[in-house]
């Protein structure tokens, strides 16, 4: 892009460049307006930046399913969480008192936050020190309103994405706010308590600057603890959230863009346990409210260097708070006050990515960032205070395209924690495009996970002599070795694309949470086991009319494990948990994802402006935690939305039922999901 | 006897000139502004005369002012604007060719001044420039989009014609508010295989410019646009005419106007045009697209009177 040898802030100063305010005004009196040849000669701000221009599916390093906003609209979710029931090799459950997860390919334990799923929003990790390194999937802090797209990448990519961009990586880029006008009130109303209110308004800030700003409250009364089919349940749930999200950009000049989102969401949930079959809360357990938040700035600055470069820096603050202490009745004072879940994680983040083209068939990112985290928790951190943990990482990927028929990707990542120790993370991949409707990709990754702070520093005392949990400074860090083989087929002509995925991937030191490594002592997290996950998979989109769409999305994972030396070693020593429970451990590596799922997706136009959509999934038994397992189970959602315009007023009335088929459970039998559905509304001003 | 020759000579000479004119028309060229656009094209217009026929002469630039008299008493006004061709009018009733603005603009100081000898090379390019392009581009592409704004409604009657005569089905839709925008374009670019941005204030402002550009890559749609910066900012293609392009265009009509009382062309774009593709954007939206000689070269058969 040649510099047209004009000061860049030229754009700002009128008459020079003419803005919409000023064209407005001519144009209503259709009067030539001076300087209007600037449409054809003024510069313009550099949009198509290179790292902002979507990526060739079909040169990506791995598998990359993205979601639009038109299927996250006809998927029917309420919660992002249920999206992902889309995406082949995904496990998902509805949230109870358990929040939700959203796991590819399984591995799961008791209570965790589907730590080996990267899951970013805009740039952001949500991955959180106060949620074992995992994310929160009861408080997702973006509405579904507001996202534009989210790519799903299908196996593990340290190198672009950070540790723990482990076995897959969801990606979701929020709507920009340039593209938001005018405001927008909407409204659901159904069953199981769902109310849910949302206000979006978005506009100008100035000249070059625009902004968007949403605020949405969820709410609903949860499962039905009543048809817990033992008769007498020992829980209760429900939903509380409310969000406020604010974006803004701004256009300096031609090639520089400031971006700032903030925002915060607030969740109330339950947490803890009644005596069963009574509305008695257990003392050692009791029922009670918990409530969290979370709260993030972050600033990203892009400067477009030319037609072949980019750089950016971003820096990223969040805050994750949650609560529901009570008071233990029988220990003793300065034990006895429990916040399991708190108290506080914080995360600083500076990013600078550098996206080039430095030759003629070659693209480079590379990077680097430094974050500091912090937990404090009174409970699980006893006596110390506020823990640090700093990570530096360096990165480069690259993606070369020296003939038409063939895409190669390398890339390498060196990170440093504090905590876990160093790791380098390489991939290597190469797509042959057969045809230009066909390619076919072989691909080698090794990924790193670490673990959550408290699994290396954890001290949860239960008297000053017992303690419930402590930490395992030694851990190391999970390795996923995996190989790959895809197709990618993309036959316009036909408007059908098909995307097949075979894995192979090998997990070493898969980390357990809370096992006892002999009689008498306490909980730590260990490396008990070996994962083999090998299977297939493949997505499939076809619109066979103008009006219709049909996806079809299946996955088939087998998975089996063997014990690492120190599983082998615990699972004979006596007194511990690993030992005595042995065979649900395995179970629970080896049923951790269902043998087969399948999702199947219509949308169909009708009369009328009427949008249909179905969605029907085949999920197989698997397990969520080690002492429960699900059957498998079918689910269909069904979606009905009629957009409207009354004189100058616009709007969508719908209807959306989850499980039309009626009542099953997808996290454990206890849990049974029935069926929800509710009317939407929504005006457009 | 000296004083004779002192007496008569100057008025002479003064006769000489008058009667054996060097130049068959004085030409004066008014710019709306002393640099940019259109500086490029009074230096292009200069070099591609040479020493012509005809006498090219500065009339100023609306910044610096305008040399209302040699404005007021030249043969040919050619002025570079919209607002020099107005500032023009005003002074003068000589015939002027207006340069380097919009048709909009162009119907508009029609509009303003029924009675004067005004006519215009636009920069707004031929509805069968513009299909060609699309077409060289994107030979696969059957359905197109089109947004009209106030200035461009005028387009849509050429543009519909010439799209169905090459078989094309264009899907237009009118604006009148820039918050019609955004939901005119979701719209559009649902159904459609690319989107033409026209010229119009309300659709290729900087801000209208962003919003087209990041719908288009939201759909996966391609953008044909009107100018090179906007190929910069992120569309896959345009054609246009620099200043350049226009000067020759110009340069051309003069070598071959008669002496005498000049007589304008019927308004029209330019002769001479430029495309621009941007390959970046072309590689992301997984277009294959022959390079920019190959398709300037295509556009010009199409083209061809």
């Amino acid at each position: 892009m040649a510099h047209r040898g004009r000061p860049s802030h030229l754009i700002t100063e009128p008459p020079a460049f003419p803005f919409v305010p000023v064209l407005l005004s001519l144009a209503m009196v259709s009067w030539p307006a001076f300087g209007q040849e600037d449409l054809f000669f003024g510069d313009l701000p550099i949009v198509a930046s290179i790292s902002r221009l979507p990526q060739r599916i079909s040169d990506a390093p791995t598998a990359v399913t993205v979601i639009d906003r038109r299927t996250i609209r006809a998927s029917g979710a309420r919660a992002l969480s249920d999206i992902f029931r889309l995406i082949p090799g995904f496990q998902t459950f509805a949230q109870s008192d358990i929040p939700a997860r959203v796991n590819y390919h399984g591995v799961t334990d008791d209570a965790d936050f589907s730590p080996r799923v990267q899951v970013l929003v805009d740039g952001r990790s949500l991955h959180s020190p106060l949620f074992r390194n995992g994310m929160n999937w009861a408080l997702v802090p973006v509405a579904l309103e507001d996202i534009e797209r989210i790519e799903v990448v299908r196996g593990s990519n340290t190198t672009s994405y950070g540790t723990n961009a482990f076995l897959g990586v969801i990606n979701i880029i929020t709507v920009d706010p340039a593209l938001v006008a005018g405001a927008s009130v909407s409204g659901n109303h159904g069953n199981q308590g769902v109310r849910d209110y949302t206000v979006r308004v978005g506009g100008q800030l100035g000249e070059g600057g625009n902004i968007r700003l949403t605020y949405q409250q969820l709410r609903d009364d949860g499962l039905d603890e009543g048809s817990d089919p033992r008769g007498a349940p020992d829980w209760r749930d429900r939903n509380r959230s409310r969000l406020l999200d604010l974006k803004a950009s701004y256009q300096i000049g031609l090639r520089d863009l400031l971006e700032m989102h903030l925002g915060r969401i607030e969740g109330l949930r339950y947490d803890g346990r009644l005596v069963p079959g009574t509305r008695s809360p257990r003392a050692s357990d009791p029922l009670r409210d918990l409530d969290e938040s979370s709260t993030w700035l972050q600033l990203r600055w892009l400067r477009t260097l030319s037609e072949s470069a980019d750089f950016s820096v971003r820096y990223t603050y969040s805050e994750d708070k949650a609560d529901s202490t009570f008071i233990h009745p029988t220990r003793l004072p300065g034990y006895n006050r429990i916040n399991e879940v708190g108290d506080r994680g914080t995360r600083h983040e500076v990013e600078m990515v550098n996206t080039l083209l430095p030759f003629a068939h070659t693209r480079l990112v590379w990077g680097a960032s430094w974050r500091v985290d912090t937990l404090h928790s009174d409970t699980m951190l006893h006596g110390k205070g506020k823990i640090g943990r700093d990570i530096g990482r360096i990165f480069a990927n690259t993606e070369w395209k020296p003939l038409s028929w063939f895409t190669g990707n390398l890339g390498v990542s060196y990170e440093y924690d504090s905590l876990a120790g160093n790791h380098v993370a390489p991939r290597a991949s190469a797509s042959f495009h057969l045809t230009p409707n066909d390619t076919v990709r072989v691909g080698f990754s090794r990924a790193w996970r670490t673990a959550g702070t408290l699994d290396y520093r954890a001290n949860q005392l239960n008297s000053p002599t017992e303690a419930e949990w402590v930490g395992n400074p030694d851990l190391p860090a999970e390795r996923l070795d995996s190989w790959e083989l895809g197709y990618l087929g993309d036959w316009r002509e036909w408007r059908m694309s098909l995307d097949v995925r075979m894995f192979r991937e090998r997990l070493s030191d898969r980390l357990m949470n809370r096992i006892r490594t002999a009689s008498g002592m306490p909980n730590s997290v260990q490396a008990v086991q070996n994962i083999r996950i090998r299977g297939f998979e493949y997505h499939w989109k076809w619109q066979p009319l103008d009006a219709t769409r049909i996806a079809v999305g299946y996955a088939h994972i087998g998975i089996d494990s063997d014990n690492t030396a120190i599983g082998e070693r615990l699972s004979v020593t006596p007194g511990s948990n690993y030992r005595s429970a042995f065979k649900r451990y395995l179970a629970l590596a080896e049923d951790s994802a269902p043998e087969r799922s399948t999702s199947v997706m219509l949308m169909q136009k009708l009369p009328y402006g009427i949008d249909l959509s179905v969605a029907h999934y085949r999920v197989g038994s698997m397990k969520w935690s080690r002492n429960t397992e699900i059957e498998g189970y079918r689910r269909t959602d069904l979606r009905l939305a009629y957009p409207f315009v009354l004189g100058p007023q616009r709007g969508e009335v719908a209807y959306t039922v989850q499980s039309l088929n009626g009542a099953h459970s997808d996290q454990r039998v206890q849990r049974v999901v029935d069926r929800r559905h509710w009317v939407s509304l929504r005006l457009d001003f | 006897m000296i004083s004779l020759f002192r007496r008569i000579l100057p008025p002479l000479i003064g006769c000489m000139l008058l009667v054996a004119p060097v130049h068959a028309l004085e030409v004066t060229l008014v710019l709306s502004h002393k640099g940019g656009a259109h500086a490029l094209f009074a230096e292009a217009l200069e070099a591609n005369l040479g020493i012509g026929r005809h006498r090219l002469l500065d009339g100023g630039n609306l910044e610096e002012g305008l040399d209302e008299a040699q404005v007021a008493r030249s043969a040919l006004i050619l002025a570079s604007g919209a607002a020099a061709v107005e500032a023009a009018l005003r002074h003068t009733d000589r015939p002027i060719l207006a340069v380097l603005l919009s048709r909009g603009q162009y119907l508009g100081l029609r509009r303003q001044y029924p009675d004067s000898a005004l006519s215009a090379i636009v920069l707004d390019q031929p509805a069968a420039r513009q299909v060609a392009l699309m077409l060289a581009v994107l030979p696969e592409g059957r359905r197109f989009g089109v947004l009209f704004g106030p200035d461009t409604t005028v387009q849509e009657s050429e543009l519909m014609a010439v799209a169905a005569g090459a078989g094309l089905e264009l899907i237009g839709r009118r604006l009148s508010t820039a918050g019609e925008l955004i939901p005119a374009l979701d719209r559009t670019l649902e159904s459609v295989d690319a989107l033409l941005a026209l010229a119009d204030p309300l659709l290729s402002s900087s801000t209208a410019a962003r919003a087209v550009l990041l719908s288009s890559y939201r759909y996966r749609r391609p953008v044909f646009a009107h100018s090179r910066a906007f190929v910069d900012a992120g569309a896959l293609a345009a054609v246009f005419s620099t200043p350049a392009d226009v000067a020759r265009d110009v340069a051309e009509w003069l070598r071959e106007l008669p002496d005498g009382s000049p007589t304008l062309p019927v308004a029209r774009a330019p002769r001479y045009f430029d495309i621009a593709i941007n390959p970046q954007v072309a590689r992301a939206l997984n277009l294959r697209v022959a390079d920019a000689a190959t398709v300037l070269a295509r556009v010009r058969k199409e083209t061809q009177p």
